[in-house]
């Protein structure tokens, strides 16, 4: 499984291997022979089969800037394991369960109200502590299925968004 | 060390009719993998299409670091078996690198009897999985199994080395502190159920994946409980609910996304320490190794030629050059690892033993993995050789060779017939690897031979009641076993029932023994001990 790298808005996959005394990038079919040789802060040789191009290279996270010819591009790093994440996770992130059996001591949100990832949705009270439970995703309120001061098993359903109600 | 003075002619007529014959061999060997890799009925493929799943050979793509060698064993396993229907015998199994960690690779093989299990599939990952014990090599599982092929239950099943013996190993590897991930990305039924439930670590894709002990229709069956195999034992309820499986997966590349992050948590293993120096091409080209191995296999080669196509700047130390000369020993490099050679020139004689044996306690003394390059007919038959001890001398050889606690590497390179077949690391030594060239043959005896020995009882039979045989009625005798004999001792029908880990083409010898050789030092060398030596 390849690296994957956006430049220009496009995806290009890549492969970096070991050869003797350097390496071999792999692009589609082709095999390159590459080197990079660090020649003082940002200034780096890139050689590529015998051929020598100086570079400016500056790394920020995953975003890499490369200054080359009298140009600048910009190329993005995507790990193997966001790049194929499915955007359509199963339903279980749009129906907040209960961890443990409880109480409800605080509502934040009602029926119909649009919500982002990561919004507190109610408080609930169980062994001795107070946990804020949160979505896990975008959506709408579909349901409230407690109320303030009312009890619950674990795992019993809380609150259902609906994921597509997202505005 | 001296390099070896080739005298091959490779002009001479002799040269280019071995040439001729064995590329030609090396060409069907290569076109029949091909077919085994890729060729699948159209229905089969369009199948997996539809249920969204990547063909084996495209999983075992995405999982493998790129530009990485692959080192599949085994490929034209059952290609003689079961009608020729089951390609590779439905399994994918091979040492590759996945993270730059060098692993064992299981991977079924849906587009086959949707990855049912054949008992020459259970014997093939069974291998795999004892490769892995014995070479402490980490291992992945990709699963997609329809379960044991029923009709062939009672090949697979019950017996010490059927299917119990896969999570016997896979238990024996965790026990050993040598992980495991599996990927579910189809149905794990009943035994293969547990290939996930035995790994260290599992993924399993949202959809496709399903492990449970029974299926739907047998849960109906039993219970009358209808359920679907999602509901029954997919991702979800494996995942959130039983704990079965790690890792949940939307899809087929998010699963091996994960399990290459999951390796790449793993701990490299040091390996054991054996000679090495920087790796040199052989200065004669292997190619020429198709000019070397005669196209009759009655006709003796020097291994010199060989062993000068296949190790470092063709290098050779030979060890007592000047004594038994049927039985060539000696030290070389292979992609840069100290090797101890025993290559056959000949028939076994006490003293071409004896000097084996020697051999063999001086590499496991001085920590060298051995190398065995086969041409035997056997040791030497006769009241002389019996008097002075041919089967006590030949004892000797094998108990050296069991007792080896250094790494051994067998190839076939012609014949292999008899208890040469022993003395030199055949099968049942537990060489690390055994690999056969295309021409090879192997039985308890020569074909001829053995036609002919029985041509001959049955005249003393007949003689005795003072009848005789024409030459027709011989002929009847002797072809039918002469054909099953040829069929039964060829190198695609010994690949077929898994007697050896695949056929080589012989110019990738040197890659696959260096691979190999690499694998086996995960596992530490042991100092040398044997049993009794009948001296």
């Amino acid at each position: 499984m390849a690296h994957a790298f956006i430049l220009n808005g496009d995806e290009h996959e890549l492969w970096l291997s070991h050869e003797r005394g350097g390496y071999r990038l792999h692009v589609n079919a082709l095999q390159l022979p590459v080197k990079l040789l660090p020649r003082g802060d940002d200034l780096h040789e890139l050689i590529v089969h015998d051929d020598s191009h100086r570079v400016f290279i500056a790394q920020r996270g995953d975003e890499v800037h490369v200054h080359l010819d009298g140009e600048t591009h910009s190329l993005r790093y995507v790990h193997s394991l966001s790049r194929f994440a499915g955007e359509n996770k199963d339903e279980g992130e749009a129906v907040a369960r209960a961890p443990m059996p409880g109480a409800v001591i605080a509502v934040s949100v009602e029926a119909g109200q649009q919500v982002q990832r990561g919004q507190p949705l109610m408080v609930i009270e169980s062994m001795k502590m107070e946990t804020t439970i949160s979505a896990a995703c975008d959506g709408t309120v579909q349901a409230l299925h407690v109320s303030v001061g009312q009890t619950f098993d674990r795992d019993a359903v809380l609150v259902t968004l609906d994921r597509n109600g997202t505005a | 060390m001296n390099r070896i003075e080739s005298t091959l002619n490779t002009r001479s007529a002799d040269f280019l009719a071995n040439r001729a014959h064995n590329q030609a061999l090396a060409a069907a060997l290569r076109q029949q993998q091909e077919a085994v890799r890729h060729q699948r009925p159209e229905r089969d493929m369009q199948r997996l299409a539809r249920q969204n799943k990547m063909f084996v050979r495209e999983r075992l793509q995405q999982l493998l670091d790129p530009g990485t060698p692959f080192l599949e064993l085994s490929t034209l396993a059952a290609n003689m078996d079961y009608d020729g229907e089951v390609p590779g015998a439905g399994v994918v199994t091979g040492i590759g690198i996945v993270s730059g960690r060098e692993v064992m690779v299981n991977a079924s093989d849906a587009s086959v009897k949707g990855g049912a299990w054949y008992p020459l599939s259970v014997k093939k990952i069974v291998r795999a999985t004892d490769i892995a014990v014995e070479n402490r090599l980490p291992m992945v599982h990709l699963c997609d199994s329809a379960g044991g092929f029923l009709p062939l239950q009672a090949d697979l099943f019950a017996d010490r080395h059927y299917a119990g013996r896969i999570f016997r190993n896979q238990s024996m590897l965790s026990k050993m502190g040598v992980p495991q991930v599996a990927i579910v990305l189809g149905h794990c039924t009943a035994g293969g159920a547990y290939v996930p439930a035995l790994s260290d670590y599992s993924v399993i894709v949202r959809g496709n994946g399903a492990i449970f002990l029974g299926g739907p229709p047998l849960v109906k069956a039993a219970t009358g409980e209808e359920v679907s195999a999602d509901e029954l034992g997919g991702c979800d309820v494996h995942t959130r609910l039983s704990g079965t499986a790690d890792y949940p997966a939307s899809n087929e590349h998010e699963a091996i996304a994960i399990a290459r992050d999951v390796v790449a948590q793993w701990q490299r293993p040091q390996k054991a320490r054996v000679q090495w120096q920087e790796p040199e091409a052989p200065y004669y080209d292997p190619a020429e190794l198709y000019g070397i191995v005669p196209r009759d296999i009655k006709v003796q080669f020097d291994m010199r030629e060989v062993i000068a196509r296949m190790v470092d700047g063709s290098r050779f130390h030979e060890y007592q050059p000047a004594y038994a000369p049927t039985l060539l020993c000696g030290f070389a490099h292979l992609w840069g690892y100290k090797v101890g050679i025993l290559a056959n020139n000949g028939v076994l004689f006490n003293e071409s033993a004896q000097k084996g044996t020697h051999f063999i306690e001086l590499c496991n003394q001085n920590r060298t993995p051995l190398i065995f390059l086969q041409n035997i007919t056997g040791f030497m038959v006769g009241r002389d050789y019996e008097r002075r001890g041919i089967t006590k001398d030949g004892a000797k050889m094998i108990m050296a060779v069991a007792g080896s606690e250094v790494p051994k590497f067998t190839v076939v390179c012609n014949g292999s017939f008899g208890a040469g077949n022993y003395g030199m690391s055949g099968r049942a030594f537990d060489p690390r690897f055994l690999f056969m060239w295309p021409q090879s043959q192997i039985s308890v005896m020569g074909a001829e031979q053995a036609a002919n020995v029985l041509a001959e009882v049955k005249l003393r039979q007949l003689a005795r009641n003072g009848e005789q045989l024409s030459a027709e009625q011989i002929a009847a005798i002797r072809d039918p076993v002469l054909q099953d004999y040829r069929r039964q001792s060829s190198a695609l029908y010994s690949t077929s029932r898994l007697w050896d880990d695949g056929i080589l083409d012989p110019v990738d010898t040197r890659n696959a023994l260096g691979i190999a050789l690499s694998a086996s030092l995960n596992q530490p060398i042991a100092p040398p001990s044997y049993g009794v030596f009948r001296i």
